[in-house]
């Protein structure tokens, strides 16, 4: 799966983020956790160390005089899975844990990290590495490029307004991607209409106290309500994962792991 | 005076912010606001309709006129005297504030945006060169837009770092603090947010020490801060005396002594 969980800062994305993807990684699976988030924090929930580690740099190239800002490829001869291998730290539960760099302020633009990183994860092999990609709505509407990677998008929201609107401007902007609502800190309001989550993770205390502490909830509060809930999440999405891939080898007669070409493939600039 | 308000996001820039602006209005200065968030929400708790400010026109691309820099890099400088723009973009609001939602963008998705967001960020250091006696700045979240190539906060006067007692606010305050001081911005202090007991204000003031700055408010965590927000109203409307509300009222108050009184000196 490739999914990128997006939503207002402070809705608890990153805290979903982190724990979901080690929780798919202890099912077994290779899983690459992608911080396109620029406030720090995807380390911190993973229990990856919060030095700016996990930063691509140097793997892509501009494109050139005259090209856009966002032009951008891998460098000749990057193997996308042993860059992966390279640049990501290796944290609990063996998440690999990649970022274009941000803690010490790198810049984006000017580098390219960010770039590669997007090129990186675009290349990576569907069958083999699921993707968890933690990323702010701030990024996300002002750079739909880096979810080009995405096959699914989970936007989270809180019961409150300021990041229900977030939702319905991500939902105008991004449409063409398969979307899912995910509510959180949820405490059994009814839902805003036609925001039916295929998620609910109940507002938990744990997660507050964790946050105080700077360690993963999934370390500290394993047995907590929120941990319970993002588990169950993780099943539905794997589950989700395997009818589709299921299907495409029925309608295609072979697992089909490139992108499809939606709105957000078709790049204006 | 140019301020700024910065931190994590959901920290509660904005909420503050709003409050503060609206604030800052009724002491009788002429406030500009900017929203400079490209997932703007600041409309809301300055008391504008929510519908209004997400039909109100986003800034024009053509405001900025391409320039080749000595070293073969691309600036944007402004095509169009500031005091234009704001009077065919600001929308006005209650206490007779002024709005100007800066980091909104169209069809951002479609294409990557991040030629317009740079563009967003030339404008915004124009703008703070309005006809105004406050502008007041409500940032994007996190810390990308304090690296030297964007420099967005040049201007200002003053940086609220705005911080809550966790541990991934106070590592975003921290990163704000450091690069913040990089850019030259003569006065820099740390206001604390939804602030439960002393526990919460130890982490505040340990990051103090740690930073040297001065901690010039405490707003403490107050449900009828979520209350405004579900009602989809300003909390300077919603609940002018709750004890968050009057702690952001006599911040704006505390921001004025500090800032006039600097210019007096």
């Amino acid at each position: 799966m490739r999914v990128a969980i997006v939503g207002k800062g402070g809705v608890g994305k990153t805290t979903i983020s982190g724990t979901l993807a080690r929780l798919i990684a202890r099912r077994g699976h290779r899983v690459l956790a992608l911080d396109l988030d620029p406030n720090p924090g995807l380390a911190w929930t993973l229990g990856v160390p919060p030095d700016d580690h996990g930063v691509a740099h140097g793997l892509a190239e501009h494109a050139g005089e005259g090209a856009p800002p966002n032009a951008w490829d891998l460098r000749a001869g990057v193997n996308v899975e042993a860059a992966v291998e390279a640049h990501a730290v290796t944290g609990p539960d063996g998440v690999h844990y990649l970022s274009p760099g941000k803690i010490l302020g790198a810049d984006w633009l000017e580098d390219g990290s960010v770039f590669g990183v997007r090129e990186l994860v675009r290349g990576l092999p569907a069958d083999r590495w699921h993707v968890v990609c933690d990323i702010d709505a701030a990024t996300a509407v002002s750079c739909g490029q880096h979810l080009r990677f995405a096959e699914h998008l989970l936007l989270v929201s809180t019961p409150y307004s300021v990041s229900a609107l977030t939702v319905e401007r991500l939902v105008d902007l991004l449409d063409g991607t398969r979307m899912s609502m995910v509510a959180s800190m949820s405490r059994g309001e009814a839902d805003r209409p036609g925001m039916d989550p295929i998620a609910r993770i109940p507002y938990d205390e744990s997660v507050r106290r964790a946050d105080r502490r700077g360690v993963p909830l999934l370390d500290e509060f394993p047995e907590c309500p929120a941990v319970a809930a993002i588990d169950v999440l993780a099943t539905r999405l794997l589950a989700d994962d395997a009818a589709a891939a299921r299907a495409a080898r029925t309608y295609h007669g072979r697992h089909d792991s490139g992108l499809p070409d939606g709105p957000l493939h078709q790049g204006t600039t | 005076m140019k301020i700024a308000i910065a931190g994590k996001g959901g920290t509660g820039k904005t909420t503050i912010a709003g409050t503060m602006i609206r604030e800052f209005a009724r002491m009788g200065r002429r406030v500009t606001a900017i929203d400079a968030d490209p997932n703007p929400t600041l409309a809301m708790t300055l008391g504008i309709d929510v519908e209004r400010a997400e039909e109100a026109p986003a800034l024009p691309p053509g405001l900025l006129v391409p320039v080749t820099r000595s070293d073969g890099s691309t600036a944007y400088e402004l095509g169009i005297p500031v005091a234009s723009i704001i009077e065919s973009v600001g929308l006005s609001g209650p206490d007779g504030i002024t709005l100007v939602i800066a980091g909104r963008v169209e069809h951002a998705a479609r294409g990557c945006m991040c030629g317009t967001h740079a563009a967003i960020r030339a404008i915004l250091g124009a703008i703070a060169e309005a006809p105004a006696d406050v502008v007041f700045v409500d940032m994007e979240a996190g810390v990308e837009h304090f690296s030297r190539a964007a420099g967005t906060l040049r201007y200002a006067d003053a940086l609220l770092v705005l911080v809550e007692p966790f541990y991934k606010s106070l590592v975003t305050a921290r990163s704000v603090v450091s690069l913040s001081g990089e850019l030259g911005i003569p006065r820099r202090y740390v206001v604390a947010n939804k602030v439960r007991n002393p526990g919460d204000m130890a982490a505040i003031e340990e990051l103090c020490s740690e930073t040297g700055l001065e901690l010039i408010g405490t707003v403490p965590w107050d449900v009828s801060v979520q209350e405004a927000e579900s009602d989809r109203s300003a909390p300077i409307d919603f609940a002018p005396s709750a004890p968050a509300v009057v702690a952001a009222r006599q911040l704006a108050q505390t921001v004025v002594d500090l800032l006039d009184g600097i210019a007096a000196r």
